[in-house]
């Protein structure tokens, strides 16, 4: 029994001194005594950045110097790129000053304006359309002309977009979006898109668009409505000028 | 105006320390930067302990969403990106549940104390850094009178702190030229020195934003002949109010203009950002729940941030205390388990070439000080 009163009075002697009063100074609250009193390095444990996110560490000169070598070998790709598609804009665009243009033109083109121009309220851009109906050959579309400030997907681009038709031959025309979705999937296009519109940018300042144009004009000629948009585009854009319309991107 | 009011002004500044001409510096390249959180940061929003399962059960409304994963354990404020890649990059080291040994929750107190690197508050008329330096130089001289608590030494160094004076964005330098000649080596030497200051080639910017400090900061402390130590003070941490968390409140702001205060100081440090070390300092933190204003009350443990160069980032440092009710200091705050003291004294290690002993014993006088300084660097 005096045992366990000894014990116990110690403990409480023990309580008593791990509870300062004074603020200020190593040691001051309950329970902050007993874990800074010299003994917790012991207990610091050092949580590493998990490895699939922790980056070398490097000095402000190998950061500075691993930066310009990146940008070295990303303008050498670039320019690799630009070459590239620069030539395979050229089977299909001429290129004058940094502008290509297609060079296809079969004259295939006749229609009407239908309504006036509206504006598209694209945020933080501009852009406008305007409903055309008109035919290629045998068949009867509606042309939706856009004009659009792209930014950096295209730079400075002249597209047209023409939505097909729900009427006449609309049934007809079901295996050419099946084919123009599926040159759209092979040449990774990345333009705005939506099931029914048919696209051709007639002018463009960025040789990778104008690349990827050629593509679908590849992938898709064999189809004769989409080989009839394609070479009648030029008299399309024609018809959109005729009628006032401006569809030069700036 | 209220004690409360005051705090939630935020008043900004900078102060500069340099040594003298002709003082002598086991490193005289490397640099010290404290960002001076006043009002008691909310460590358990700054680095979120994922590895905490109650923390949402305590504070749901002051968990932010889009927390910046550093592990499975840790997350950083979604506001602090810059600071989250340079913890990525292994500059920033977490430091969590640490505090200096202050627990009775009263800014200026702890704002004292902190600076002061006494036993207790108000118990000194110097600052830890301005003792550091003391010792590392032998001594220099007092320049303005103004000089935070935390710069002031025994015998002073040379400090710069901005104020507001009619005239003083376009002083004459006609004096000084006058007394250079004759004046001793080591003094023209100083003479110098004030002179391109007042020609506005050390500190020439009149934007007095937390930014614009740190830009300055940066600068001065990159140059060779610059100051080695320089504190840069942020206010409005107190939040009581508003703190944010799901939906972006001052917490938000708070951080996200520290942590432009980081980037910017490591850009216009540039090469110089090698052998510099920043470190947070905030009285206290705050409590584990959340109050009836969506903000939190005065605590104890936080967390601190400790980069730059030579910094063994990449982690976050602690001795997890844990948050249920029996682990929580006076079952209301996280406990702190690493003393902020050591993390100072580490750094001052670092920066100023002491040793460990000597600056428990003389800058903190507590000789049982426990040394973390190869925790910390490299």
């Amino acid at each position: 029994m005096r045992a366990l009163m000894v014990a116990g009075l110690a403990l409480l002697l023990t309580a008593c001194q791990g509870n300062p009063t004074v603020s200020g100074g190593a040691g001051s609250g309950s329970n902050t005594a007993k874990k800074v009193d010299g003994a917790y390095p012991a207990g610091v444990k050092r949580y590493e950045v998990s490895a699939d996110l922790k980056k070398p560490k490097m000095t402000m000169a190998q950061a500075a110097a691993e930066k310009e070598a990146a940008a070295t070998a990303r303008n050498i790709e670039r320019n690799k790129q630009l070459a590239e598609d620069s030539a395979q804009a050229a089977l299909h665009y001429t290129q004058e000053n940094g502008i290509f243009n297609w060079k296809h033109s079969g004259g295939a083109f006749n229609g009407e304006a239908l309504g006036s121009r509206e504006d598209l309220n694209i945020p933080g851009g501009g852009g406008y359309k305007l409903e055309v109906a008109g035919k290629f050959d045998r068949w009867d579309i509606n042309a939706r002309l856009r004009s659009i400030d792209f930014g950096v997907l295209t730079d400075k681009s002249s597209m047209i977009v023409a939505h097909l038709n729900k009427g006449g031959d609309y049934k007809d025309l079901q295996p050419s979006l099946r084919v123009w979705d599926k040159a759209l999937s092979t040449c990774r296009s990345t333009l705005p898109y939506v099931f029914g519109d048919l696209y051709l940018v007639m002018r463009t300042t960025n040789p990778k668009v104008a690349a990827m144009q050629v593509c679908l004009y590849e992938e898709s000629k064999t189809d004769p409505f989409l080989a009839a948009f394609m070479t009648g585009g030029e008299a399309l854009d024609e018809f959109v000028g005729n009628n006032g319309l401006d569809i030069s991107l700036n | 105006m209220n004690r409360r009011d005051f705090l939630k002004m935020g008043a900004t500044g900078l102060a500069l320390a340099s040594l003298p001409g002709w003082a002598n510096i086991a490193n005289p390249e490397r640099r010290l930067v404290i960002f001076f959180l006043e009002g008691g940061l909310d460590g358990l929003s700054t680095i979120v302990p994922k590895l905490e399962g109650r923390l949402e059960s305590f504070r749901e409304e002051l968990m932010p969403d889009n927390l910046l994963d550093l592990s499975s354990h840790w997350a950083l404020h979604p506001a602090m990106r810059a600071t989250h890649q340079l913890m990525l990059q292994q500059d920033v080291l977490g430091i969590h549940a640490t505090s200096f040994p202050y627990t009775k929750r009263s800014h200026f107190e702890g704002q004292n104390l902190i600076q002061g690197g006494g036993l207790a508050p108000f118990s000194e008329s110097t600052g830890w850094v301005g003792r550091a330096l003391d010792i590392a130089s032998n001594g220099g001289r007092a320049m303005s009178l103004d000089t935070p608590l935390l710069l002031r030494g025994t015998t002073g160094v040379d400090n710069y702190y901005p104020a507001h004076v009619n005239g003083s964005s376009n002083p004459t330098t006609r004096l000084l030229e006058m007394l250079h000649g004759s004046l001793s080596p080591e003094w023209q030497t100083e003479n110098d020195k004030l002179m391109a200051r007042l020609n506005g080639r050390v500190f020439n910017s009149r934007d007095r934003s937390p930014r614009g400090l740190s830009e300055e900061a940066g600068k001065a402390l990159a140059r060779p002949d610059g100051p080695v130590a320089a504190m840069i003070r942020l206010g409005g941490y107190d939040t009581h109010a508003g703190q944010g968390g799901k939906n972006p409140g001052r917490l938000f702001s708070l951080t996200g203009e520290l942590d432009t205060c980081i980037s910017t100081l490591r850009k216009n440090l540039g090469d110089a950002w090698d052998n510099t070390t920043f470190i947070t300092l905030t009285e206290f933190g705050r409590t584990v729940k959340v109050n009836g204003s969506s903000g939190t009350e005065h605590g104890y443990g936080t967390a601190m941030l400790v980069g730059g160069g030579a910094v063994n980032g990449g982690a976050v440092l602690a001795d997890w205390p844990g948050l249920a009710k029996s682990d929580q200091f006076e079952r209301r705050d996280l406990m702190a388990t690493i003393d902020s003291r050591s993390i100072c004294a580490a750094v001052l290690e670092h920066t100023f070439g002491l040793e460990h002993a000597e600056i428990a014993e003389r800058v903190f006088f507590t000789p049982n000080l426990p040394r973390l300084t190869d925790r910390i660097y490299l």
